[in-house]
């Protein structure tokens, strides 16, 4: 027999043999695979909340802020049915309080369609002065006591307006933005823009290299490939700002950014052992420390647009490479190097939810100074970034105005 | 598990690579683009995670060995086509594990000897010598049964 044939003879008896498994390796792969989905679960969480901080952002800037036109043209006594007469009361001056039948007798049917169903009397007369003064709120029972003495004839007033009036009111209580003097404290995250090369399009399993003979070349880590896949640079933080006038703050804080990515390359150790072509998982965690400065220039009813400015330090806390082996993973980490410096700028707006909680959303550029000295990510490949933060202020300690 | 078999020569160990092989196939699973056939990817992360194995264990211990193998090979009939596959089995096993690995990535993955040599960190001409070592010593077992 020749050795072509011998070779073929053996390849047919031995390629396609199967063989019986064990019930325990089946147990030892679910096993396995548990333990291996735990870090794309917390990542599938982290991307999941941003999602949804998204949405609710979203939502909130979409959602309409008043009544649409056909209830503005439905004049109701609506306002007087809510269980906010006080309210109303500081927006209407005494002497224009609508008679008392009216407004009680709505009453007992507290706003089922406060809206599109007018009132038994429509006509309710109600006037308004054209820049309606706060005055303290009157007890109720004084208003049924003028009414019937002086007839009221003005024209009717659309419930929106009275609540407008009534927002107003209550805004007025409060500062319509923060005040001099002023703190307010920031909770956010951010999502910044993403550019994406994928891993090679082999189908081959190219991420499982295999160890060499003794490499020269220094411990660390090393790309084989410029291919790599980005992840979405996600980051969190809290904020401090300081309003020293009406219109100027200053903010600052300390601010958690997630950077990922994998690629392959190859791996050396301290005695020279290697792994080359290999998938390599690079997390580097940042700790930042940003200053902004921030000027608003629109506040108009619960809205805010300001523009803002300023830089950050920001601090690699860890820098971990999970070095996929067929076998084994190996984790390598690099020392810390120096910081990252940027600037940023941008402009902002933030919806006033109440007078002490607003949401804001603030897009900006960012600017990252000497990124070949860091560790490779989306930074070092394109130093200048778009980002979008969201997040809630609360304003704290502020003075009236 | 025929496959780890092969590579392993005992029991234990083929489990050990079964197990690890369908870890890493599970969890790489989105690597695979349609490239290729899906059971040569798969195959091959088998064969991979086997050789991580055995150069774990210092098995392979392939050192350069270019010595010119005796052929054994005659134009008669051997007993080899009287076995069966577990008679087979059982003599894959009994080989050394260096060349049992080249004998299997050779003859029954179809690697050519400079893939081995990548692969196996070594040069094609040990390759060459450590199959034909593996194909004289599969005769002399077979002649021997």
């Amino acid at each position: 027999m020749k050795e072509q044939e011998f070779d073929i003879y053996v390849r047919n008896l031995l390629q396609n043999a199967e063989e019986s498994v064990s019930p325990k390796v089946w147990e030892g792969v679910e096993a396995g695979l548990r333990r291996k989905k735990l870090i794309p679960l917390w990542r599938r969480v982290a991307l999941s909340a941003a999602a949804a901080a998204a949405v609710v952002v979203a939502f909130v800037l979409l959602r309409p802020a008043a009544p649409s036109e056909e209830n503005h043209s439905q004049p109701t006594s609506s306002i007087f049915m809510t269980g906010d007469t006080p309210r109303v009361a500081q927006v209407l001056p005494e002497a224009s309080v609508p008679v008392a039948e009216p407004a009680k007798e709505p009453a007992k049917k507290p706003a089922k369609t406060p809206v599109t169903v007018p009132s038994p009397k429509p006509s309710v007369p109600v006037s308004v002065p054209e820049a309606p003064a706060v005055e303290p709120a009157l007890p109720e029972e004084q208003a049924p006591q003028a009414a019937p003495e002086e007839p009221v004839t003005s024209t009717p007033v659309p419930r929106a307006s009275l609540e407008d009036q009534a927002l107003l009111a209550q805004l007025s209580n409060h500062p319509q933005k923060p005040a001099k003097g002023g703190f307010s404290l920031t909770a956010s995250g951010d999502l910044q823009s993403k550019s994406r090369q994928e891993i090679g399009s082999s189908g081959m399993p190219r991420q499982y290299g295999l160890p060499q003979a003794v490499d020269e070349r220094k411990e660390g880590i090393y790309n084989a490939s410029p291919e790599t896949h980005f992840s979405l640079p996600v980051s969190v933080g809290v904020g401090l700002t300081y309003h020293f006038t009406p219109r100027w703050a200053l903010g600052t804080g300390v601010r958690y950014s997630f950077m990922g990515r994998t690629f392959i390359g190859d791996y050396v150790s301290g005695d020279g052992y290697s792994i080359t072509n290999t998938d390599i998982d690079n997390n580097q965690h940042w700790l930042g420390i940003p200053v902004n400065i921030y000027f608003n220039f629109v506040n108009q009813g619960r809205w805010i647009v300001h523009a803002f400015a300023g830089g950050a330090a920001e601090f690699l806390l860890k820098n971990d490479y999970l070095v996929h082996n067929a076998t084994k993973d190996i984790h390598f980490m690099e020392p810390a190097m120096r910081p990252q410096w940027s600037v940023q700028a941008g402009v902002g707006v933030e919806f006033r939810i109440t007078p002490a909680v607003s949401l804001f959303l603030d897009p900006k550029l960012d600017y990252y100074f000497n990124t070949q000295e860091q560790p490779r990510s989306l930074r070092t490949i394109q130093p200048l970034r778009f980002d979008v933060e969201a997040g809630l202020r609360f304003n704290l300690g502020q003075k009236q105005r | 598990m025929a496959l780890c078999l092969r590579y392993m020569g005992n029991r234990e160990d083929a489990e050990d690579v079964l197990q690890e092989g369908f870890i890493t196939l599970f969890t790489k699973l989105d690597s695979y683009q349609g490239a290729g056939s899906f059971e040569g990817w798969a195959r091959r992360i088998f064969v991979n995670t086997a050789l991580m194995h055995l150069r774990r264990t210092d098995a392979l211990g392939l050192s350069d060995d270019i010595t010119e193998a005796r052929s054994l090979f005659t134009e008669e009939a051997t007993p080899l086509q009287k076995m069966g596959y577990r008679e087979l089995m059982q003599l894959v096993a009994a080989l050394p594990p260096d060349a049992r690995t080249v004998f299997n990535m050779y003859v029954i993955e179809g690697y050519s000897h400079r893939e081995i040599a990548q692969e196996l960190g070594c040069t094609e001409a040990t390759s060459r010598s450590k199959l034909q070592r593996a194909r004289i010593r599969l005769q002399e077992m077979i002649k021997e049964r």
